[in-house]
Formats: C-alpha cells, sequence, structure tokens
C-alpha cells in the first residue's frame, strides 16, 4: 500500500518547504484537471496507477501545469513526467531556472 | 514452429530439459542458442538479418550513452533509428517500389522480370525493429542505463517467446530480468499453465474455426447477404482478437516457465466503450510504443491532437503494408479516435467526465457501438484490394436479409464458441485481471480447464491443422507485419 503522507499530514524527510509548496499546486491541478481526490495522490504515483492519468489526462495535465506554473514545458519534460515526483522535480528545476 | 505445433512442443520439452539443469549465465547462453534455433526455423537467413541489426543498434546506442556531445548524440540516434527504419522499409516496401523500378530499368533496355524483385518481410522483423528503437530513444533520453554486455542485449532482442509477433517489450522491463532470476514458485507455475491452456484454447478453438467462416465468406463476396456480410465481420474480429490474443498469452505462459515475466497485450478489449479505451486494451505493446515514442513526442511539439492522432494511426496503418486498405484503414481508424479524442476532452473539460465505467444498458449500448466500429476497421484490414473493400460494404448496406442452411449452421457454430468465451473474458474484465480464473475454488478450476483442454483438443482432432502445420491458415495472422 502506497503511504499517502498527505493524509496524515506528515511531511517526508526529503521534501523541503518549497517542494512543498511545489506539490501542493501539482496536488490541486490533478485533483481540478483530472478529478482525482488529493488524498489519492501520493509523491510516488506513476502515470498509469491512476485510470483518470491516461494518455489524454496527460496531455490535459502538462497543459494545465503551463498555465498554473506559467512555464513553456518542453516536449523532452513532458515525456519525463513519469510520476507526481518527476512533475515535482521538473517543474522545480524549470522555476528556479527562470 | 508455432507455439501451437507438435514440432515446437517437441522443440520446447527438449529445450526446458536442458534449461532446467542450467544455472545463470549459461541458462541465458542456452535462451541466445534457443531462440537462433528457433528463429532459424522459419528461415536459416533470418538470425543473420538479427543478429546485424542488434549488434548495429547496441555498439551505435553504447557510442550515445558515451559521448557528451549532444549534437553527437542526436547524430548517432538518427543513425540508429535510419539502420532500423531502412531495413524494415525495404523488406515492407520494396515490393511496392519493384514495379516502377522495373519500368525505368526496361526503359533503359535493362530488361528484368518484376518477380526477381520480390522479397519476403521477414517473420517478426518489426517486433525487433521497435525494441531497437525503444531502447535507442530511452539511452537518448536518459531514462535507462545503457546495457554493457552484448549477449544481454542480444537475448532482451531474441528471447524467442517474444521473438516473432511480441509483445514489444521494454529494455526497462526485460534487461534486469536477464541479470537476475526469480525461483519458479508454484503460483508461476499455475499462472503459467494457465496461460498456455488459454491461448490454445483462444487460437485453435476457436479463432481457426473462425478464419474458415471468414475465408469462404470472401471467396464469394459479391454473392454474400447483408447477414452474411455481417457474420463475417464478427467473426473475423473475433478471428483476428483471438489469433493474437492466444499467441501473446501462450507466449507469457512459455516466458514465465523461462523465469521472465513479459507485459499483457490485451486486456478483453472488446469490452471497451470507446475507441480510446479500446486501443488502451488491444494491443497494448504496440500501442503503447506508439504512444511514448510518436505520439508524445510529436503533440508535445505540434499541440495538435488531431494531427498527432492521424499521424500515429496512419504510420500504424502503413505500418501492416504498402496497400491501399491499410492506408484507408489508418486514416478511419485516426478519423474515429481522434473524434473521440474531441469528445472526451469536452468532456473533462466541462466536468462531464467519469474514469469509471457506465453502468447497465449505457455500459452496453457503448461496448455494442465500439465494437461495430471496430468491425468497420477490421474489414479495412481484412480487404486485399479496394474492389474488396467496396464488395464488402455494399453487402453490408444492401439490406438483404436472405438466410441460407450453410449460414444458419454458421451462426450457431459461432454463438456455440463465443458465448462460453464471452462469459469467461466477461468475468475476467469485471476483475479486471485476466488470470482472475486461477484464483477460482479448485473445483471449479478443475471444470474449467477441462473445458479448455478438450475444446482444443476436439479442435485439433477435427482439424489437426495448426498441429501439423500443412496449411496457410494454421500460422499467426500478425507473423506476416
Amino acid at each position: 500500500m502506497k503511504f499517502r503522507w498527505k493524509e496524515y499530514n506528515m511531511v517526508p524527510s526529503n521534501l523541503g518547504s518549497s517542494r512543498m509548496t511545489v506539490y501542493d499546486d501539482v496536488a490541486q491541478v490533478f485533483q481540478e484537471t483530472l478529478k482525482v481526490k488529493v488524498g489519492k495522490i501520493a509523491l510516488d504515483s506513476r502515470r498509469g496507477d491512476l485510470p483518470e492519468w491516461d494518455s489524454l489526462g496527460h496531455i490535459l495535465l502538462v497543459e494545465a501545469l503551463g498555465n498554473k506554473f506559467a512555464l513553456k514545458i518542453s516536449a523532452d519534460d513532458a515525456l519525463n513526467m513519469e510520476s507526481v515526483a518527476d512533475i515535482v522535480r521538473i517543474i522545480e528545476s524549470r522555476t528556479q531556472s527562470k | 514452429m508455432i507455439f501451437s505445433s507438435l514440432n515446437f512442443f517437441l522443440f520446447f520439452s527438449a529445450f526446458y530439459l536442458l534449461y532446467l539443469f542450467c544455472r545463470l549465465p549459461y541458462q541465458n547462453w542456452l535462451l541466445v542458442a534457443g531462440s537462433l534455433i528457433f528463429y532459424a526455423s522459419f528461415d536459416w537467413r533470418l538470425p543473420l538479418l538479427l543478429s546485424i541489426l542488434t549488434f548495429g543498434t547496441f555498439y551505435t546506442v553504447k557510442t550515445i550513452a558515451d559521448t557528451e556531445i549532444k549534437e553527437e548524440k542526436k547524430n548517432l540516434l538518427f543513425l540508429a533509428i535510419a539502420i532500423n527504419i531502412g531495413t524494415l522499409c525495404v523488406f515492407k516496401y520494396f515490393n511496392f517500389f519493384a514495379p516502377s523500378f522495373v519500368k525505368i530499368l526496361s526503359s533503359l533496355n535493362i530488361p528484368l522480370q518484376s518477380k526477381a524483385l520480390s522479397l519476403a518481410v521477414p517473420v517478426g522483423l518489426s517486433f525487433y525493429v521497435f525494441q531497437n528503437i525503444g531502447y535507442a530513444l530511452d539511452i537518448y533520453r536518459g531514462s535507462i542505463k545503457p546495457e554493457q554486455k552484448l549477449a544481454d542485449y542480444f537475448l532482451y532482442i531474441s528471447f524467442f517467446p517474444k521473438l516473432i509477433a511480441g509483445p514489444i517489450e521494454r529494455a526497462a522491463n526485460f534487461l534486469p530480468q536477464v541479470k537476475k532470476r526469480e525461483k519458479l514458485s508454484s503460483a508461476d507455475l499455475h499462472l503459467s499453465g494457465f496461460l498456455i491452456l488459454w491461448g490454445l484454447y483462444q487460437k485453435v478453438s476457436i479463432s481457426h474455426s473462425l478464419g474458415q467462416i471468414v475465408d469462404s465468406s470472401y471467396k464469394q463476396l459479391s454473392s454474400l447477404s447483408s447477414i452474411e456480410a455481417l457474420v463475417c465481420a464478427y467473426a473475423f474480429a473475433f478471428q483476428l482478437y483471438l489469433d493474437f490474443a492466444g499467441y501473446s498469452n501462450m507466449a507469457r505462459g512459455i516466458s514465465i516457465l523461462l523465469g521472465f515475466k513479459i507485459m499483457e497485450n490485451f486486456k478483453n478489449p472488446f469490452f471497451a466503450t470507446d475507441l480510446l479505451e479500446f486501443w488502451k486494451r488491444w494491443h497494448i505493446s504496440l500501442t503503447s510504443w506508439l504512444r511514448d515514442y510518436i505520439f508524445y513526442p510529436f503533440f508535445f511539439n505540434c499541440k495538435n491532437i488531431v494531427l498527432a492522432s492521424m499521424l500515429v494511426f496512419f504510420l500504424n496503418g502503413i505500418w501492416h503494408g504498402a496497400t491501399l486498405n491499410f492506408a484507408i484503414m489508418g486514416l478511419y481508424w485516426g478519423m474515429a479516435v481522434s473524434i473521440t479524442t474531441l469528445i472526451n476532452t469536452r468532456k473533462r473539460k466541462s466536468n462531464t467526465y467519469s474514469a469509471s465505467q457506465p453502468s447497465g444498458l449505457k455500459w452496453l449500448l457503448l461496448v455494442l457501438f465500439t465494437f461495430h466500429l471496430n468491425c468497420i476497421g477490421f474489414l479495412l484490414f481484412r480487404s486485399q484490394s479496394l474492389q474488396e473493400i467496396t464488395s464488402i460494404f455494399a453487402r453490408l448496406l444492401a439490406l438483404d436479409f436472405k438466410l441460407n442452411e450453410q449460414l444458419i449452421q454458421n451462426i450457431g457454430l459461432m454463438l456455440f464458441m463465443l458465448c462460453p468465451l464471452l462469459v469467461i473474458e466477461f468475468f475476467q474484465f469485471r476483475k479486471d485481471d485476466t488470470a482472475c480464473l486461477i484464483k477460482l475454488r479448485p473445483f471449479h478450476q478443475f471444470l474449467l480447464a477441462s473445458f479448455l483442454f478438450f475444446q482444443a483438443l476436439s479442435a485439433y482432432m477435427y482439424s489437426p491443422e495448426p498441429l501439423l502445420q500443412n496449411s496457410d491458415r494454421q500460422e499467426f495472422v500478425y507473423f506476416r507485419f
């Protein structure tokens, strides 16, 4: 069973506070775009784990992430977004390099 | 040497006995040798082609990983793709261009028979070409680390259960299994036995008999009634599905016996409620390959979902062959999927989409509608010329409902074969698990296994073609792709 730290109000030790904020925003995008409850999303959730996160869902998600963080997400980044953790990592590095 | 033949049974029995006595790394060497013998049984020259492409890709990709210069990486990736796609195109499309080539030569007073320039597509070529390209792209993108041992990479490409008709396995899933072999548990043995028996039942008991109905219908296309044409369409849809799914299940079962877990290729596709769901359940290894290596890169660059869908399905169509029916099939599915995608995008954006299945009558109607949309695509697949395409669709729309004795017999045969299959598949679909049948009570499992076994046995006895390999129909449809 996946550990859903959001449900237990605990922050994994490897997530700093800035990453936490990015994660919260990413989770919100998941909720708004794919209609997934925040509690169902975990840092290690992967594409295919959630029925809503299918190929069309991924396209809509990438578009929504771009709008949310005011980023132009490249094709390579979109392809590398295999898990929620990947998304947080990529968004973080792109917002820092802006 | 096909999985449902006596030759393969004898080959695999002898091979497996040796395999059980070996340990790593000798098991891997034995697997490579077995795969080469298996492949050579189709044509002795095939292992040579396989080796050239595999070695070429391995060393080119190794250089991609070693170099730091981005431009050089890109050029090497282009080279790896060109080696593989170039070979595939030569074999696939040479016959299409050969007559024009002969014409040009004859205009230059160089006489040549077009027959002398015909090339047969090597069995399984597409499947290992796709694996080579997928590996090269994964290394280029940095999603996986390059394999250092040529022998291990060669085993990944040549592994005989998946060599000739897939599944198109990903390196990230397969290569770790080459390094470390799990001990075969009783649960694995159970699953493997079920998959082999289930695959035999799909291929030998049903698909083979449906093929006979389809072939005889296509021999007299112009005189078919609308009901006969409809029965032919249904029969071919199930023939194609069961032929390929049966092969894939047997491949999975045999792989488990050898200590490898390969991906599931079909997940009850005829219970899909729309075309997007259908393509998530049909030939999963190819559709996910096309999605990850063609659709996504193209879409995220051009941002046009209709164009990206059309491209992928058109490529999928002409991959089957350089004939008009496959091009039309690709365009048809591209359009149908694009429309479904646009509808689903709208639904998702307007909060009316649900990932869960609809219930009751709505579900049934959607399943039937999707199935009929797919039947159109399958008929385009089966018809080999524009004339056959127009004939079969003209007969379907002729509203001629004449019945005859042969037709009633065919309908009866199809109901007899497909009803038990659909009940079992519905059960698998509801549980979302193909292997759920091995979780039944032992007595129920025994009944089911006996049913599958005797169905397969009676099919062999009634028509021994698949066992003896003495006709074209015994072959798996996807071998020629």
